[in-house]
């Protein structure tokens, strides 16, 4: 059922949408998580031993506090999140700054709180006039220690404990209240701020709990205690639903957890259809945080790395480290599996570094390899840090966006650039490493043959494909309707793909949205596609799907579809196969 | 008192970890520990200064100890940021 169904028939349902920062499905109790805003004033003390002996209650019990972060992030998560939680309790024993803070209630006489105001907000300013974001986060670490101390000064407690499961809701959450949290049975997270790649999230996802981030006053919109549905999923808070909706949802948690178990056991069968035709499954990858999932999915390389999250992450594009270690982060966790690096896919409806800058037509508009060709040295580098990580020769680069050959020869004589400079430096890499392209401009499918001398494979890019062959813009809600994923025309094209790379040895494979389509997997197949790069989380789905079909039917299917005149024609061809292959009521996930 | 020139040698730079670390590794001794990027002056025994640097790697350092045990206390801190601290 699709978001736009549930608002049009069921109006009692309350939907938020946000962003699916963690998969699962939760229906629960509310728990709104207030902070109380800390304001502090200057202020004088009369009584200067108090003041002394509060702050040193306090610094003790906030030493105690994080210590038990540290215990349950040492049980529940990695070592590289724990040392930093380490930093933060070195931080409340740091003599010079405990000195001060000492030295300004009894020289001048300050509340303890000002004082530990006043000595903090000094750090913190110096951290944010940086430009570099891992300062500025380093400083919202530093504000919630600040708080902490604060708090206990004033002897207030953060309640994070409590009886039975809930679904915690807050405006904000820091790493070491997520963690907190976790003592309790929480069942799902839900904040107003926050996007994928904050703190709550990558914790979320690591501690394997649903969260939807991102929705804008959602603490004030819902009770304590007020049962809600989480959909980590698709990033929906559904507040008070109706039977019909919570029967849905409570049918779709029975299926996900049984099928999760299940895919326990698939995840080491080889991918083959019932009449031993072998498929490759790989994974799109965001974030480095999401390898873990891949892995035990059981993905067998990642066929899509955005490395644009990486630019989004810092605010600004990443230096040749940043890039090397993270690319490298993912060559050797999926070694011996292939890992595919798309350059940096900005522009469009990816916001780009200057807010002010607007294009009337961002999706006919500077994005993509443009954008990359225009900034040769952003490029280059990038190359450079894709090359320097590619030793372990399990990684192949991939172009976005590309409408033109002539693009293709630009941004390899780049790519031969950054090898020969690797080269001169002595700087090993792997010189037989893949170079390939996303096909999601129709312009280049009619160069394909032509193309193919360039690029040792593609990857077919749905979403965007559709949407420029359809000339409409599948974020308007306008003309939404005419975004038809089964267009005769993206079948028929996506047909025309294979054929120009029929006598090539250029390997194809297949990206967007439709490939982590259940129904549209088949045919697919059908198609000639035998590699499909889809969402981790539903990959062990399509795998057993594949189990159970014949490529040869799939083959019937295709031509089929090939032959349709409209989208509802091939929705039903492909319902129809999908139904007879899983045999009775088993609704996608 | 000895003054080192050292270079940031690991990818991530001194971030929140390998800061702790250096602080862990001075509090040991008794020496003053300074550390000055550029015009920069912060005490390397204090966690929350060393934390306002913005030290990526290749960039230069200049370490100071002074005290009884300066050259004990030089010795492994130059070591640790000669290793990379220990992320190579």
């Amino acid at each position: 059922m699709s978001f736009d169904e549930l608002t049009l028939n069921r109006s009692k349902n309350r939907i938020f949408k946000g962003i699916a920062a963690a998969p699962g499905y939760v229906i629960g109790p509310v728990y709104v998580y207030q902070k109380e805003e800390i304001e502090i004033f200057p202020s004088v003390s009369l009584d200067i031993d108090y003041e002394l002996s509060a702050l040193e209650f306090a610094i003790e019990k906030s030493k105690k506090e994080l210590r038990k972060v540290i215990d349950l992030s040492e049980q529940r998560l990695n070592e590289r999140i724990t040392g930093i939680f380490e930093a933060h309790l070195l931080i409340l024993e740091d003599e010079q700054l405990l000195k001060s803070i000492y030295e300004k209630i009894q020289n001048q006489r300050h509340s303890a709180e000002y004082a530990v105001e006043s000595e903090f907000q000094h750090y913190i300013d110096l951290m944010r006039q940086s430009n570099d974001p891992t300062m500025i986060e380093r400083a919202n670490d530093i504000e919630d220690i600040k708080s902490r101390i604060i708090r206990n000064l004033q002897r207030k407690r953060w309640e994070s404990k409590f009886k039975k499961s809930v679904i915690v809701v807050a405006k904000n959450l820091t790493p070491a209240d997520t963690i907190l949290f976790t003592r309790n049975d929480v069942l799902a997270f839900v904040s107003e701020m926050g996007g994928l790649t904050s703190h709550t999230a990558i914790l979320a996802r690591a501690l394997n709990i649903p969260a939807v981030v991102g929705i804008q006053g959602i603490s004030k919109e819902l009770k304590n205690d007020e049962t809600i549905i989480v959909d980590g999923f698709e990033g929906l808070i559904i507040s008070n639903p109706d039977e019909e909706t919570l029967n849905d949802y409570k049918i779709r948690i029975e299926n996900y957890l049984a099928r999760k178990k299940k895919y326990e056991e698939l995840r080491n069968i080889p991918c083959k259809t019932r009449d031993n035709h072998r498929v490759t499954l790989l994974a799109n990858i965001d974030f480095l945080d999401e390898i873990p999932f891949a892995i035990s999915s059981g993905a067998e390389g990642v066929g899509l790395y955005r490395s644009e999250n990486l630019f989004f992450q810092k605010g600004t594009f990443p230096t040749e480290a940043e890039q090397v270690e993270a690319y490298i982060d993912l060559a050797e966790k999926f070694y011996p599996h292939i890992v595919t690096i798309r350059t940096f896919d900005l522009g469009g409806d990816k916001i780009f570094l200057d807010e002010d800058y607007q294009e009337n037509n961002p999706f006919l508009g500077w994005r993509g390899i443009r954008l990359l060709l225009d900034m040769p040295q952003v490029l280059k580098t990038q190359f450079r840090s894709i090359l320097i990580s590619s030793t372990y020769k399990n990684i192949r680069v991939m172009l976005p966006m590309v409408s033109s050959i002539d693009e293709i020869i630009k941004a390899k004589e780049i790519f031969e650039e950054a090898k020969k400079e690797l080269r001169s430096a002595g700087i090993k890499f792997d010189e037989k490493i893949k170079f390939g392209i996303m096909v999601e401009i129709p312009s280049i499918v009619y160069c394909l043959k032509e193309a193919s001398k360039y690029i040792d494979f593609i990857s077919v890019g749905t979403n965007d494909l559709t949407q420029y062959l359809l000339a409409v813009d599948r974020g308007n809600e306008k003309v939404f309707k005419s975004y038809q994923e089964f267009h005769p025309a993206l079948i028929r094209v996506l047909r025309q793909i294979t054929k120009e790379l029929l006598r090539t040895k250029v390997e194809i494979s297949i990206c967007g949205e439709i490939a982590s389509n259940l129904k549209a997997v088949p045919l697919l197949l059908g198609l000639g596609y035998n590699v499909l790069s889809v969402s981790e989380y539903l990959l062990p789905e399509i795998k057993k799907l594949i189990l159970d079909i014949k490529l040869n039917d799939c083959k019937k299917l295709a031509v089929k579809c090939l032959q349709a005149t409209n989208q509802n024609e091939i929705t039903n061809f492909i319902n129809d196969f999908y139904k007879k292959s899983k045999g009775e009521n088993n609704e996608s996930i | 008192m000895i003054e080192k020139e050292v270079t940031i040698l690991n990818r991530a730079g001194l971030h929140t970890r390998p800061a702790a670390t250096l602080v862990k590794l001075a509090s040991k001794y008794k020496s003053d520990f300074y550390i000055i990027q550029d015009n920069l002056v912060v005490n390397g025994k204090s966690i929350i200064g060393v934390m306002t640097l913005c030290a990526e790697q290749g960039s230069k350092l200049i370490l100071k100890f002074e005290g009884e045990d300066e050259e004990e206390a030089a010795k492994e801190i130059v070591e640790y940021f000669n290793r990379g601290f220990d992320e190579l």
